[in-house]
Formats: structure tokens, sequence, C-alpha cells
């Protein structure tokens, strides 16, 4: 039929065979099936799990530390010896001493009485500048700084000079490594370092004239000196430092009130140091800068004082000590640690005191330090995780970024809702609410119209067996859904109550809310293409 | 209703492509004393359905979208079980006579033909226009369904006794060259929807065979068939006024398919759980959401697939007609059944006015794959042209919203 292509075209031209009918149906589709296990929101590090499966918090940070090897650096010295005739002139034949004396150098290092020192760093500078018209020869020794036994010297050539141009030779030294004698020449000093230098006139040059205005000039200089070990005195001095450190244990939780009737906090002091010391701890605060409440720990050992022997030197360590230890254990029947922690501390205050050789040079003058050593006190803290909570605001955020290339298949969702069936093992209720930030943590929408609450599950003989059940409701609107595109962080908030709060409950590893979510939306069928 | 979709019917009426309708384009053409030979040219095409309405059908020509009053409707419409299906033809027939004047006469032919027919459960129905909030915490009753696909081209010849004498007879052989086919069917399958929305589970038996799925371009060879039509008539007048009449059984399409071994075959009995994405702890998640797709199903039927062979049946369609044609007008009434299609036994009856060359005809239908039907049909009867057009569904075009049939059939035939 010749007319057939003219109908198919003028088909064509009005119809689309691309084209289906579009309508909406509701779908009623399971999405996700997982558990949120709270305790899974911890660090390893901050959780332990009992014999039975009990949840415990745990911390181990050190409070306090202090180098004793800091007290004692060697300052920075200079040194100057110069050689001169007071009156007249002298004619010296080649070979002949110009100059040979033998001097110390006394280090001011407040109460410290050094005899050895071993160097970890450190330089020395030696310049010579002469006048002389012939050339000298000058040495320079430290007889009591050795390395590998052999003491230190330095001779060298000074060139002829002139009183209007002096010659001169400079040298640096690194002294890393060198055992330094700081008992004088006489050995039963201290701090004391003795010098030797020698100038003559060179035994190849000619007889040389000095005058009155001719001069040798040898200048000394000691620079970052910093021990690897050191042995000695360290004095009796009382170092004292109160601070505020960051305690981020509890950083979460912004309000509300927590009952716990159970903790424990080991204190662990540690002498590295070879010198008797005592600690005083005055105060050990829990301090919470949300709600600006402090609780001072009430304990004995507060205002009391803590012994420690000095350290041993031998063993395989390193540095080869065996360091003293103070194990103190506090818990709830010794002081008010439950109360300390359940103030929920974002901040643990202290003030102590440490005091080195209180009873004075008991040693005689053997103390010892070794580099990056002193007095350290440790914290591990153990909190079972059972309480009971009352309005107990939980504050967090997460980063969340949903994949934008799965848009076009939520696109035909009209509206609706997504159902979030949870089964709470958790003995307690709580009411939730999500929000939705970008990423400038401006709130673009929250997830729920209203608070949701969720009950808690009900513990018999303690522990709850069988979960509670509640459905949560999210609407799900075309704008909703933009705003969880463009979502960069949701901030949970979470107020937590438990089922009965005149009980205290513990939580254990099994805990979990199971998670059934499922899709309640209206959903329309088009065409794709 | 839109203007295109009266511009679509229209079209759909003269375009040999895309007509609907339900008509006798295959029927015995019987030559004149005055002509040896014809050549006939016709399509024909028709769809309906006992619950689907053109409000939704046209939603493939527009894009329209359907109501919730429109989706009631149809389930208002619906039975327990819905049919829904589609025939459509087009094709040329070679006749001629022999020299004796016996009656004799002899035809070829060629034609391309489809079949779409499916049956659903009422439950089906409502999963389709609803989805499945409205199952929950009950099973959705998927029994016993099925959709049937085929499109094949058919090479006939044969020949017919058409002389005066009381009776006469015709015979078609037919060669089959199968194209497309698919046959899905359940035996048992529920779709359960939990009460909270947390589960879905398909238990189910099914069943598939779709033939090559890599050779789908029109005409491609992927099975052979052979096939029978025929007819009988017996020439009677009822009385005296009438001026012809006769009352004939029709048989057409009655034949097989031999499908290829790169057919796809699949068989799964199986019990199916979806709960969603599992991540044991949300802490953890690495994943994205994966929902459940259409297409994660069929990729899990389809694992236990295989290739094979098989065969189908055509839908062979049997009619009964009596026909009695008066001085002014032709009057039919019969009975039309189609085996192998989702098809309800379909009752007829039809009148045509006669002036001069032309005439004009109504029908009232029952039953085939809709409920209720009228038709409407125009033809110009001269001694070298026959030129009929109409259609079966005037009802699917003044009352869209309410039935679902479409049709229409245009046949050209020249006598020489």
């Amino acid at each position: 039929m010749r007319y057939r292509p003219f109908f198919i075209l003028l088909l064509f031209a009005f119809v689309s065979c691309q084209k289906q009918p579009t309508w909406d149906i509701d779908g009623y589709i399971p999405l996700l099936k997982s558990n949120l296990y709270l305790q899974n929101a911890l660090e390893d590090s901050l959780k332990s799990v009992g014999n039975n499966g009990e949840l415990n918090l745990t911390y181990n940070s050190n409070l306090f530390s202090i180098k004793i090897d800091s007290l004692f650096a060697i300052p920075d010295t200079q040194v100057t010896e110069l050689f001169n005739l007071p009156i007249g002139s002298i004619t010296m034949v080649p070979g002949q001493t110009i100059v040979n004396d033998t001097q110390e150098t006394f280090y001011n290092i407040q109460d410290i009485e050094l005899r050895y020192v071993n160097i970890r760093s450190g330089e020395m500078s030696l310049e010579v500048n002469s006048t002389l018209s012939e050339n000298s020869i000058i040495t320079y020794a430290l007889p009591y700084v050795t390395q590998n036994g052999v003491p230190f010297t330095f001779t060298q050539t000074v060139p002829a000079g002139s009183i209007s141009s002096p010659s001169s030779i400079s040298e640096t030294f690194d002294l890393s490594g060198y055992d330094i004698d700081l008992r004088g020449l006489q050995q039963n000093s201290f701090n004391t370092l003795i010098y030797t230098y020698r100038a003559i006139v060179d035994p190849n040059g000619s007889n040389v004239t000095i005058t009155t205005a001719d001069y040798v000039q040898l200048n000394t200089s000691f620079t970052g000196l910093i021990p690897e070990y050191g042995r000695g005195y360290f004095g009796n001095r009382i170092e004292a430092d109160a601070s505020v450190d960051s305690l981020d244990l509890f950083r979460n939780f912004q309000g509300g009130n927590l009952e716990m009737d159970r903790a424990s906090l080991l204190l662990t002091v540690t002498n590295q140091a070879g010198a008797d010391v005592r600690l005083r701890i005055n105060e050990l605060t829990s301090i919470n800068d949300y709600t600006n409440n402090t609780v001072p720990l009430d304990h004995d050992i507060i205002g009391g004082s803590i012994n420690l022997s000095r350290a041993v030197e031998g063993g395989n360590n390193t540095p080869p000590i065996n360091p003293q230890t103070y194990t103190l254990d506090i818990d709830q029947l010794n002081s008010n640690l439950p109360d300390f922690f359940a103030n929920l501390p974002t901040q643990l205050g202290y003030d102590m005191e440490v005091q080195l050789n209180p009873l004075g040079n008991v040693s005689n003058g053997n103390d010892f330090i070794y580099y990056n050593t002193g007095l350290e006190i440790g914290l591990d803290i153990e909190i079972p995780l059972r309480f009971s909570a009352t309005n107990l605001i939980l504050l967090d955020t997460t980063e969340l970024e949903v994949d934008p290339d799965g848009r076009e298949d939520i696109d035909p969702i009209q509206g609706g809702q997504i159902l979030v069936h949870a089964s709470n093992y958790y003995p307690f209720d709580a009411e939730l609410q999500f929000y939705l930030m970008d990423s400038n943590y401006i709130v673009l929408d929250s997830i729920f119209d209203a608070t949701q609450f969720l009950q808690g599950g009900i513990p018999e003989n303690g522990r709850v067996t069988v979960p509670t059940r509640t459905t949560l409701a999210a609407p799900l609107t075309p704008d909703k859904i933009d705003h969880l595109y463009n979502t960069a962080f949701v901030e949970i908030h979470a107020t937590i109550n438990t089922v009965n709060q005149t009980n205290q409950y513990q939580l254990y590893d099994n805990y979990r809310v199971g998670l059934e979510v499922v899709g309640d939306f209206t959903y329309r069928i088009e065409n794709q293409n | 209703m839109a203007y295109r979709n009266w511009i679509f019917l229209f079209i759909s009426m003269i375009c040999s492509e895309l007509v609907f309708g339900q008509s006798n384009s295959y029927s015995p053409i019987a030559l004149q004393d005055s002509n040896r030979f014809f050549i006939r040219v016709n399509g024909e095409g028709f769809s309906n359905s006992n619950a689907i309405t053109n409000a939704f059908l046209f939603g493939f020509v527009n894009g329209r979208f359907v109501s919730d009053d429109e989706k009631q409707l149809m389930l208002d419409r619906s039975r327990s079980t819905i049919l829904t299906g589609m025939d459509a033809s087009y094709g040329v027939r070679f006749g001629w006579k022999s020299k004796k004047s016996n009656g004799i006469q002899f035809e070829a032919g060629v034609a391309e033909k489809y079949h779409i027919d499916a049956t659903l459960t009422q439950d089906a129905m409502e999963l389709a226009l609803y989805g499945n909030r409205p199952f929950a915490g009950e099973e959705a009753n998927l029994d016993d369904m099925r959709l049937r696909y085929t499109r094949w081209q058919d090479i006939h010849i044969g020949f017919a006794n058409m002389n005066k004498s009381r009776w006469n007879y015709g015979v078609n052989i037919h060669g089959i060259i199968g194209n497309q086919n698919l046959d899905i069917s359940t035996d048992y399958a529920r779709l359960y929807t939990a009460e909270n929305g947390a589960q879905l589970q398909l238990n189910g038996s099914i069943r598939g065979d779709q033939s090559d799925t890599a050779r789908t371009a029109p005409y491609q060879m992927n099975g052979w068939g052979m096939g029978v039509s025929g007819f009988v008539q017996l020439n009677l007048k009822v009385n005296e006024k009438v001026e012809e009449g006769w009352l004939r059984l029709e048989l057409n399409d009655f034949g097989f398919v031999r499908w290829t071994d790169k057919s796809a075959r699949y068989a799964v009995d199986t019990i199916y759980y979806y709960e969603g994405t599992y991540i044991e702890d949300i802490f953890t998640a690495e994943s994205d959401l994966n929902p459940l797709t259409p297409d994660s199903i069929f990729n899990q039927l389809t694992e236990s697939s295989f290739n094979g062979e098989y065969a189908t049946y055509l839908p062979a369609s049997v009619q009964l007609s009596l026909f009695q044609s008066f001085e002014k007008y032709d009057v039919w009434a019969g009975a039309n059944y189609r085996i192998n299609a989702s098809y309800s036994p379909y009752f007829f009856t039809r009148v045509r006015y006669k002036w001069e060359h032309f005439r004009l005809g109504g029908l009232v239908g029952v039953g085939g794959y809709g409920t209720f039907n009228l038709g409407l049909d125009a033809a110009y009867v001269a001694d070298k042209w026959q030129v009929e057009l109409g259609t079966r569904n005037l009802e699917g075009l003044a009352l869209w919203q309410h039935f679902g049939g479409t049709s229409g059939y245009v046949g050209i035939t020249r006598f020489f």
C-alpha cells in the first residue's frame, strides 16, 4: 500500500512510543537491618569487657610528669685568658715557652652539685688571637674531659701577626659523648671544670721580641651542653605544679544527672631518678565545663605525702635503671570516686608538689639522672558502666555523606516516611533527635519532625534479655531528601533516662539496639528514559 | 479526551502497523464469476481487558498520570481473574480460481502476527496499581498467572471449494517462522509483606521460557513451525427473503512453533526472603543502601536458567458464525474462542446496512479479553474493489475511562 509510509510518518508526528503512563504506588520496603552498639562508639582503648560481659569504661593517661634532668642544665659559659707584659720587653728564642697555665671554671647550677656528666650534645669553641711577629704554637687541653679515656687536647700553630693586625685562629669541637669530671684538681669539689693552656715560640722560627703592646689571647666558650647522664647531689628543691588537663571521656555528655556506685582509679607514681622523692597531692578535682560544677576528690592521699626511694642503676633496660613505683587504689570504698566521675568531668584539675631528697644528701653526692627521665604520675581509670541516669544529655556529631550517584533512584519518591523499628536492649529510655548540618555546621533540617521516644529494655534480675520494641517515624519529603544530599554532618541529641531511676543498671557487651529500617513511601512509576 | 488520543485512534484505524480490531480478515473470499484473481492487503489488531481501561493504556501514548479514582475503577472492574490480551496482524493474500468453473480457488499469502495475553490475579493488579502497602501483614495471591507473547511470520497456501453447492470448505497450510516468544507462568506464588514492613517473602514456583534473547531483530528466525487453518460452511437461507446465507465454522492459526536450543528456560521453586541490606554494626557500615530492585530479583531467578528447545502452540481461533443477507441489510451472529490465550468465549451479533456500494454496520459483543463491546464498520463493495474498515470498540472511545477495548482493522481487496 503506497500510502503506508505517509501514515507511519503522520503517526510518529503525533504520538510517541517512548512514553508510559505514570501512577503512584505505596511501597513498603525493607531497607536496612542492622544493630546499633553504643559501646562501639567508644574507641577500644576506652572500654573493656568483664568475665560476664560487663562493660567498663577505661582510661589511661599520664596526669603529671617532671623531667628532673631539665633541672640541672649546664649553663653556657665563655672564658678569656690573656697573656701580655705589664712592663718592658722581652726577646724570646724559638721553642721558648711564652705562657703555660692551668685554670678552672666553676658552674653555678643553683643547689645542684654535679660531679660527673656524660654529654649528650654540646659544643666548645676556641679562638686564639696573637700579635707576636713570629709563629707560635698553642696547646689547649681539658685533662678531665675524656672520650674513651683519652683527655681532650688541641694543638695548633698560630701565624705571626702584628699589633695593628693580630693573627687569629678558631675551632669548634663537638663534645657529644665526652665524660666530664667536675670534681676539680683535688678531686673533691663539684661543678668545676679544669683546663690548661700553653703557648711557645715556633721552634722553626726566629727570635721574637715581645713588648707591652703584644698579647696572646685565648677565648673559650661552651654552648648547648645537654647531659646524657649526671651524677652528684641534686639538692632538695621543691617543684610545684597546678594545672588543668582535658579529659575527653565524658565530652559528649553535656548535662543531666548520672549516678554510679562503683569506680576505680589506680594512681601510679614512678620515680626514674637516682634521688629520693616526696610527692604531695594537694588537690585533684573533677571539672565539668558545661555545668561549671566541680567535685574535689575526697581521699586520705589528698594533702598527704607519698615518699619514693630512688631508682637503682643496672639491668638491661634502656636507660639502665630500675625505677621505683608506688601505686594507690582509689575506689568507692575509700573515697568519693563515683561522685567524682558522676560529675561527668571534661577536665581534671590538680595541684601537686615534688621535692627531691627530702632527707638531704643521704647519697653523699651519688644521686644520678639519665636524660629525659624523672617522675611520672599515671592514672588508670575503670568505671563499670553501671549507673542510673536522669535526663542525661548525650551530644555527638558525626560525618555523613550520602552518595549522590543514587539520587536518581530516589527522585520518584513523592513522600512518605522512613520507619525505624528499634529493639532496645539498653535499660534506658532515650529521647532522640538528629540534626542535619552542612559543611559549615549550619543546621539544614532535622530527621524527625519531633523528638522521638525510644523505650528502654526492662531488666530481669539485673539483665535485659528481651528487648523493648519501638517504632520511630521520620517523614520523607522532597525538601528533606534535598537536605540529606547537602548534609556533611549529623548532630545527635539524646536525652537518656534509665528505666527505673532508683536502681542502677549494668550495661553488657551484647546490649544493642536492633534496627529494621523500612521505607513507607509513595513512589511514582514513570518512564525513566 | 485529549485530541491526540483521537488522532492516535484514527491513525491506528487506517495504519496497517498499528491497527487494533477484530475482524474476519482471514475469512475465505469467494471469487465471483467475473473475477479470477484477487489480491488483498489487510491489517487488524485488537486489545481488551476485563479490568484495564483505556485511561491507563493511553498513558503509553501521552504519558498521562493515572489518578487514584481511575486505578480504583480498574480494580472495581476486575474479577478474581483478570484477562488482558492483544492480537495484531498484517499481511497480503493472493487468490485465484481454476479455469474450470468448479468453484475451486487457491490462495497464498504472507502475514506478520503478534499475540500477547496475560492472566493476572486481582491481588497482582492491586500490587501493580497500589504497591504492597495494602498487603501489610498479608499474602498477595499470585497463583496461576501467565504472560505470553509470540511474534511470528506466516506463509500459507491452500485452497477452497466455493461453488454454489450446499457445502463449501477450504484449508490452508501454514509455514511458521518463529521470531520472538516469551512465556512466564506461576504455578504457585505468594508475596508476603510483614505487618511492620521489615520483611518481604516471595514463595513461588515460577517457570519461564524465552526465545533467543540475542536475536530480537524483526524477522530473525528463532523457531519454526507449521499450522493449519480452514473452514467448513453450510450454505442456507432461513427464509425466502434471504438472498444469501450460511453457517460457518472457522479455524485459524492452529499450529505450533518449536523454538531453537538457544532459547532460555527458567524454573525456580524457592522461598526468597528480603529484609534489606544487612549490616551487623551500623558504626562500621561501609556500604551504601542497596534496596531490592526488580533487576536483582530477576537476576536471582535467572541464575537457574539453562538453554534448550521447547515448543509452543499458537493461539488458535475457532469461530462459529451464522450469516444472512437481506435486501437492505446483512446480519451476522456468532461465537469465537481463542485457544492457548487468556480468552473468554466471545459472542457477537452484527448488522450492516446496504446503500448501493456502501455498507455501514454495527456490532455488539460480549466476552473475549474484555467484557462488552460495540463496533462500527464501513465498507465499499464493488465488482473490482472491496474496502472495509472499522473498529470493534466504540465503547472504548466514548467511555475510555471505563472500558479497555481498542481495535481497528482495514482491508483492501482488488479483484481481477
